[in-house]
């Protein structure tokens, strides 16, 4: 097979193809295929089949729309992209006769762009409605009605089709529309304002000011640049469409290694598995360490509960991840590279893989890549269970086919690792960044984000959240922020009590610190942590006390065992909290925590050990009087609070009393 | 060198000296559970943290090496803190069952919990009922004790490269124990004991025979004889406070007669015995050429046995000859018993040895029974001697000096010198070459044996002739020996050795699997200086001179590898691949 | 054709080695000696068997050698290959057999020791045979905090096992697993790899009577 050039590859930046004019974009990534996303493809592929369509039909990752899954997203001619949520096979003939024929869009699907326009370019065809107060369902219809009347009585009803959109973009503000193909939108919208509506905007095509809804996305996609745009199996679409490889050409021709550490250092991009460790340091002590072999590896070992970022940017958007291990590899010195996956992530693994075997096929990988001096080998490793392995000295055990119990360190990796020589471990978000930092300059990358953490950082946002999805936005961004703007707030309207980041290593943030701009810094001194970027939503139902013996659990299951304070008293802690829950604890038990977890966190040997109590001691912090009812409430108040009959933060004796709003931190 | 402060104390070491060693060269006592001094850091326990100025975590001493310009600190609240907790954690997953263990007073964790004074159990108690595994006969597993500092994993796999212990699941569940759910008795297992000797709490025990000694010396009707092995003599004074290295001999003879032996025999006589059968080996397959080179000794049970499992296309290779325990045993029921005109089915037949294995060794194969009964009946380890003479209430160490019994107790240098890695090689090569010229050595002593070494290799002029031999000690340094011969033999060239003597514990047998707790090397090499003292004052230092021996030669056996010898003295080995189904 | 009385019977029992060792004892009991040409008969019938048994073990044998060899093969010349192979056994046989990391242990010259502290380690290995259908609760975040406990809970009690167990008569294999990665499903079970979100402990039943179901179907 011919291979690929430098000169194609530049060929492919000066030129960008143009896309079919009508295509439909199927998002096959694990959340979707559970949704049954390959029965919605394998209805269009059929649809397409017996009615002899033209459309092209294309696979892609996800999005990270995962409260909509199944996801597609069309392209009709002259129209703007559309995205559908809640697909089902039987959709796809409405899908093919309404929007691409007819280009009537579909109700209750229809999920808004996110790129909201303030001007208004050309004439309306489409008005999304929502209501995105408490009561959604009658008002959204009732918006849908008064605006089709009104189209009707002014006879604009063949011109502009009024849809009910699944997700509007915009939470909490009443009634919210969006005018397309512009993506103006308007928030508060009472009743009165639909015949202005009607008459400002679409006859008289002006924006209204005053319902104009401003604030513009908060969500900057870098890493997730190409999740559910190109198609992950084709790396033709990665090089033509999504500038693919550019990063790796700049950096093997129109710069040397020093200069990609160099542009790694301006970026400020620190590790974005949690620890954040600066990248470009990491990269520079494994360059600077004498050996006949170093190597690279992918950490895609995600094991937190909850946390989905690593798989999704694996199964959508492959090449980009083995693009940054190219580059780094190349920066580093390393000729061989391993992507350490978790085997329980099929999809991710077979399309790395995939993408593997392709740029070996067309050079990409292997002796002299792109006629440079660079050679480089990747190859797939798998997980099989076990979270410690996301620890650095744990996974190379791992790899080397040992038990993956972490090791002290001193030595580090870039020391001695995998075989001995000098290694290092990027995460699959950090490696995502780097071609992107390549192409476009670290100096804008470092134009997002804080003074000490730059860039973006994707977080999945699941619990009692409306919209669970996978979020990027630049560091710095507040919870608050996340929470409500970005994911539409809490599930049901219920009231938030507090945000668990970091995953089992992390901690809570309770309501009155929503405001924090995240930050590796901000969360540590919360007591929490960034984590690799699972943000779990808890609303005033839920028990601290349950929360926290949850993430325990799951420190203790997965325990490598190896070392006494995290082995026993992980185990011990578990007890002891499991005892309070069932009203069972005694007065001091309270004592006995902080001295266990004194214990673990100060003498485990790795990493899951000393953070595994953080999630205890950071309830405790904040909600301590929960830790108090229980005890002080014995069984019965146990019983009640697992039957939800009692509110968890109430002491019997203390029913009646409101529990304060913003209940004050225990000291510190 | 690295320059550094501990405890303001300024400490000067060689590089990658870890702060745990560097503090103690400045009488600096940082409390540890999981390091070994044989071993290497496996950073278990979390018990020796310390703090290095500026770092805001606490560091282990015993896996991080000092480096210039640290500043650490060994003790202060904080650490002091952490550790008991750690410590109290460790004894919530650990029975309280210290006046029925073991290692009661010996114990490593209890004396660490005494140090700390626990006065009481805050954490409530979590130990999983397991059933301890007894399999061997010779060590005992008793998982509920084992605290997983892993010492017994890196001494079974590293060490001794036998493999038959592993860390299985994970999490609290972690649990070393033989891997595939099979017995210790099935698995590799060579009985070495080095487990048991590392061990630091009473999870691995030697199977403790001394009721069943107690009881025999109890029984009017039975007839106890005993024998001490080279290597007590200088080891049994550890467990009575000596310095390592102290010859008992003759305070052994006599409070073993206090016990109530009947005879008190010394195995040193019969590993004149064994030297005089296995140098004839020697020179039948070296000078008149019958039977395959090298010669490969066979006295160690644990080496025995790890052949017949995994290097079985050795079995032509070793020696036929018994070990010395066995040859005593025989001979004390078949000779010494015509003698003196005792019944030998009323004989009970004590061997007191600084090894695990021996106990295995009894009941190895039906040539241990040539005497027409058990040659030997109990097999006690210098642990349990130790055990049996405190209970005895004699005061050992100042009793007047004792003799052995006549006929099967004299012995000569080449004989004690058993006891230490390379001596039964050399014991060998002095009988050897009188065999060979008719001439003694003129330096009795082979130096190119000696010392700790793992693998030693020499080359001994016998009559013009060059003699190769190796000497391996450590099982997992057999490997690299054997593998060389492996590939003479592949390539069809001439064999690298002509004599190899391995034994299975470092050291020798002074470093055996029942030897007093806490061994090292520095303590090897104290008790190997006894041995070679002992040699060095021995008047007859050449086996083949041993007075006694050539009486029993004469009187009984006729000549070496004679039919009696044969029918008596040797034995057989069988390939007993691992793991069959 | 007629045969002698004590000899015939031979010939019509079920070449059982038990039942034939029982006849000879009845016929010793009842004749007070057994004739020698019953006595060779009944030895070379069971030397048959024997045979047979030897055979079909070799067969065993043979195919797991084959097996085996063919993975390693694959392997070799890769560094940090046991884990691999193991995961290619485990997808073979749904867990890693007793005898296939014997045979591992030979082929790859690694202890078989440090195998089964792999195997151990990790749970994505077992080492048991699994059932003929598995039902796997999500346990990541979002679906415990949507009632995946509840959900396990059900389980549990309508098919009297705990996770990580199958039930007796080996047809329903009950387990847990951190993450599906499907939390805009929570809470979410997979059922013989199907995934259900939003999954209800009323609706558990009729997701257990549709394997069993399928188990009388495929019956």
């Amino acid at each position: 097979m011919k291979t690929l050039t430098r000169q194609e590859l530049e060929d492919f930046a000066a030129n960008p193809p143009a896309n079919p004019p009508e295509w439909i974009r199927v998002q096959l990534d694990t959340g979707g295929i559970a949704a049954g996303a390959e029965a919605v493809h394998a209805a269009l592929a059929h649809e397409r089949e017996e009615r002899k369509l033209l459309f092209s039909l294309q696979r892609a990752g996800s999005i990270g729309y995962s409260f909509a899954d199944p996801v597609i997203e069309v392209q009709a001619p002259g129209m703007p992209r559309i995205h559908y949520g809640h697909v089902t096979p039987e959709l796809v003939g409405q899908v093919i006769e309404d929007h691409l024929r007819d280009r009537r869009l579909i109700d209750d699907h229809v999920i808004a762009t996110r790129q909201r326009a303030v001007t208004l370019d050309g004439p309306v065809t489409h008005l999304l409605v929502r209501d995105t107060g408490p009561e959604t369902g009658s008002k959204t219809e009732f918006f849908q009605f008064s605006f089709t009347e009104e189209l009707k009585r002014r006879g604009l009803a063949e011109r502009v089709q009024v849809v009910r959109a699944l997700d509007i973009g915009v939470y909490e503000e009443g009634a919210v529309i969006q005018l397309l193909p512009s993506g103006v939108t308007y928030a508060n919208v009472l009743a009165p304002d639909v015949a202005r509506i009607v008459a400002e905007s679409i006859e008289g095509g002006r924006v209204i000011d005053d319902l104009l809804w401003k604030t513009p996305d908060r969500q900057v996609r870098i890493v997730l640049r190409n999740c559910g745009d190109v198609d992950p199996d084709s790396l033709d679409d990665y090089l033509r469409r999504a500038s693919g490889y550019q990063g790796l050409r700049r950096a093997l021709f129109e710069s040397n290694p020093e200069q990609v550490i160099a542009e790694l250092k301006a970026s400020g991009l620190r590790g974005r598995g949690g620890a954040g460790f600066p990248t470009w340091m990491k990269w520079q002590l494994t360059r600077a360490q004498p050996a006949p072999q170093r190597y690279v590896i992918c950490n895609g070992d995600e094991g937190d509960p909850g946390a989905f970022m690593d798989r999704s940017v694996l199964e959508s958007d492959p090449h980009s991840v083995l693009e940054g291990m190219m580059i780094a590899a190349y920066a580093m010195g390393a000729s061989k590279g391993y992507f350490y996956i978790r085997a329980e992530y099929p999809k991710a693994v077979e399309r790395i893989e995939r993408a593997i075997r392709q740029a070996r096929e067309q050079g990409l990988l292997g002796k002299n890549i792109l006629g440079s001096t660079f050679s480089f080998e990747a190859k797939v490793r798998l997980g099989a269970g076990a979270f410690v392995c996301g620890e650095e000295t744990a996974l190379i055990a791992s790899i080397e086919g040992r038990r993956g119990s972490p090791s002290p360190r001193p030595p580090y990796p870039s020391v001695r690792g995998l075989w001995g020589m000098p290694t290092a471990i990027n995460n699959v978000e950090t490696l995502a960044c780097v071609p992107a930092i390549l192409t476009r300059g670290g100096a804008w990358f470092a134009g997002f984000g804080t003074e000490t953490s730059k860039g973006t950082k994707v977080f999945a946002v699941t619990g009692k959240v409306r919209n669970a999805q996978l979020v990027e936005v630049p560091m710095g961004t507040t919870l608050r922020e996340i929470i409500y703007e970005v994911c539409g707030g809490v599930l049901d309207g219920r009231e938030i009590k507090a945000v668990q980041t970091g995953g089992p290593s992390g901690g809570v943030i309770p309501v009155q610190h929503l405001d924090t701009r995240v930050s590796y810094e901000s969360l540590q001194q919360l007591g929490s942590i960034m984590g690799s970027g699972g943000m779990l939503v808890m609303d005033k139902t839920d028990s601290m006390v349950e929360v926290a013996k949850f993430y325990l659990k799951f420190c203790v299951d997965e325990s490598c065992g190896k070392c006494a304070p995290c082995r026993i008293g992980g185990y011990q802690l578990l007890q002891i909290l499991d005892r309070i829950s069932r009203g069972r604890g005694s007065a001091g038990d309270l004592a006995l925590i902080q001295r266990i977890c004194q214990a673990m966190q100060r003498a485990s040997l790795c990493g899951l050990g000393q953070t595994a109590p953080n999630p205890v001691l950071s309830t405790l912090r904040y909600f301590g009087e929960e830790y108090q009812a229980f005890i002080e409430g014995g069984p019965s108040y146990a019983r009640k609070v697992s039957r939800g009959s009692a509110s968890p933060a109430k002491a019997p004796e203390r029913t009646g009393t409101t529990p304060p709003v913003n209940p004050t931190p225990s000291n510190r | 060198m690295i320059k550094a402060r501990i405890n303001h104390i300024d400490v000067e070491v060689p590089e990658g000296t870890s702060i745990l060693d560097a503090a103690r060269q400045v009488q600096v006592k940082i409390p540890v559970l999981c390091k070994h001094k044989d071993l290497h850091a496996t950073a278990a326990c979390g018990i020796c943290i310390v703090r290095n100025k500026g770092g805001n975590r606490l560091i282990r001493a015993c896996c991080t090496p000092l480096e210039n310009n640290m500043e650490i600190t060994t003790h202060d609240r904080e650490i002091v803190e952490v550790r008991r907790s750690t410590l109290e954690l460790i004894l919530s997953n650990h029975p309280q069952a210290c006046l029925n263990c073991g290692r009661n007073g010996e114990c490593e964790l209890q004396t660490l919990a005494a140090d700390f004074n626990i006065p009481q159990e805050s954490i409530k108690r979590y130990v999983k009922d397991v059933a301890p595994d007894t399999s061997t006969g010779s060590i005992i597993l008793e998982f509920e004790k084992c605290i997983k500092c892993g010492r017994c994993i890196q001494v079974c796999q590293e060490m001794q490269n036998v493999w038959a212990l592993s860390f299985l699941d994970r999490g609290i569940n972690t649990r070393m124990a033989p891997a595939g759910d099979i017995t210790l008795a099935e698995s590799p297992c060579v009985k070495c004991g080095q487990c048991s000797a590392h061990c630091p709490t009473g999870a691995i025990v030697e199977n403790d025979e001394t009721p069943e000694v107690w009881k025999a010396l109890h029984d009017p009707d039975r007839i106890c004889v005993v024998q001490i092995a080279p290597s007590v003599r200088v080891t049994v004074g550890e467990a009575f406070g000596l310095p390592p290295g102290t010859n008992l001999t003759k305070k052994l003879y006599a409070v073993l007669r206090r016990l109530g032996f009947r005879a008190v025999f010394d195995t040193n006589f019969s590993a004149d015995v064994t030297i005089v059968e296995e140098a004839s080996e020697f020179i039948e397959r070296f000078v008149n050429k019958r039977g395959s080179l090298p010669l490969i000794t066979s006295c160690c049970p644990s080496w025995t046995d790890h052949m017949e499992k995994r290097h079985y296309d050795f079995i032509d290779n070793f020696s036929t000859a018994k070990s010395p325990q066995q040859m005593l045993g025989v001979l004390a029921k078949t000779y010494y018993a015509q003698k003196l005109g005792f019944d030998p089915a009323k004989m009970f037949v004590v061997s007191i040895m600084p090894c695990t294995a021996k106990k295995y060794e009894l009941s190895r194969t039906e040539e241990m029974y040539a005497s027409g009964y058990k040659d030997i009946d109990v097999a006690l380890t210098t642990r349990e001697l130790a055990r049996m003479i405190k209970q005895s209430g004699v005061d050992f160490l100042n009793l007047p000096d004792g003799a052995p019994d006549s006929i099967l107790g004299d012995y000569s240098g080449a004989g004690t010198i058993f006891g230490a890695t390379g001596g039964v090689m050399e014991a060998a090569v002095r009988t050897a070459h009188f065999y060979a010229t008719g001439k003694k050595l003129e330096k009795v002593e082979v130096e190119a044996v000696r010392g700790l070494q793992g693998v030693k290799e020499g080359t001994l002029n016998i009559g013009g002739t060059q003699v190769r031999v190796a000497v391996a000690h450590g099982l997992a340094n057999v490997e690299e020996v054997l593998e060389r011969v492996r590939t003479a033999r592949r390539t069809g060239t001439e064999t690298p050795y002509h004599f190899i003597e391995v034994m299975a514990c470092p050291g020798g047998c002074i470093g055996g699997g029942g030897q007093p707790y806490g061994v090292d090397n520095e303590r090897r090499r104290l008790r190997i200086a006894g041995l070679y003292q002992d040699d060095r004052d021995c008047a007859v230092r050449h086996s083949h001179e041993n007075p006694e021996v050539l009486r029993v030669y004469d009187d009984f056996l006729g000549k070496p590898l004679g039919a009696r010898a044969h029918e008596l003295l040797h034995t057989r080995y069988t390939a007993r691949p691992l793991y069959k189904r | 054709m007629k045969s002698a009385a004590p000899a015939s019977p031979v010939g019509h029992v079920s070449h059982d080695e038990s039942a034939l060792l029982d006849l000879l004892e009845s016929l010793k009991q009842r004749h007070g000696f057994v004739p020698r040409e019953v006595s060779d008969e009944v030895s070379r019938l069971v030397e048959v068997k024997l045979e047979r048994l030897r055979r079909i073990q070799s067969q065993l044998d043979t195919t797991i050698r084959r097996d085996v060899q063919q993975h390693v093969a694959h392997w070799r010349e890769e560094e940090g290959n046991l884990i691999m192979i193991l995961h290619a056994i485990q997808n073979q046989h749904g867990y890693v057999p007793r005898e296939v990391a014997m045979e591992l242990s030979r082929e790859l010259g690694v202890k078989l020791a440090r195998i089964y502290e792999v195997i151990t380690f990790y749970h994505y290995f077992k080492l048991q045979p699994p059932g003929a259908h598995t039902v796997t609760v999500c346990n990541g975040t979002a679906c415990y905090l949507k009632g995946s406990g509840e959900l396990l809970n059900e389980l549990r009690s309508q098919l009297g096992i705990a996770e990580g167990q199958t039930t007796p008569d080996r047809q329903i294999h009950l387990d847990t697993v951190r993450c599906i990665g499907c939390c805009g499903m929570a809470p979410a079970i997979v059922v013989d790899g199907k995934t259900c979100g939003h999954v209800k402990s009323s609706e558990i039943a009729g997701h257990l009577a549709g394997l069993r179901a399928k188990k009388e179907a495929v019956a």
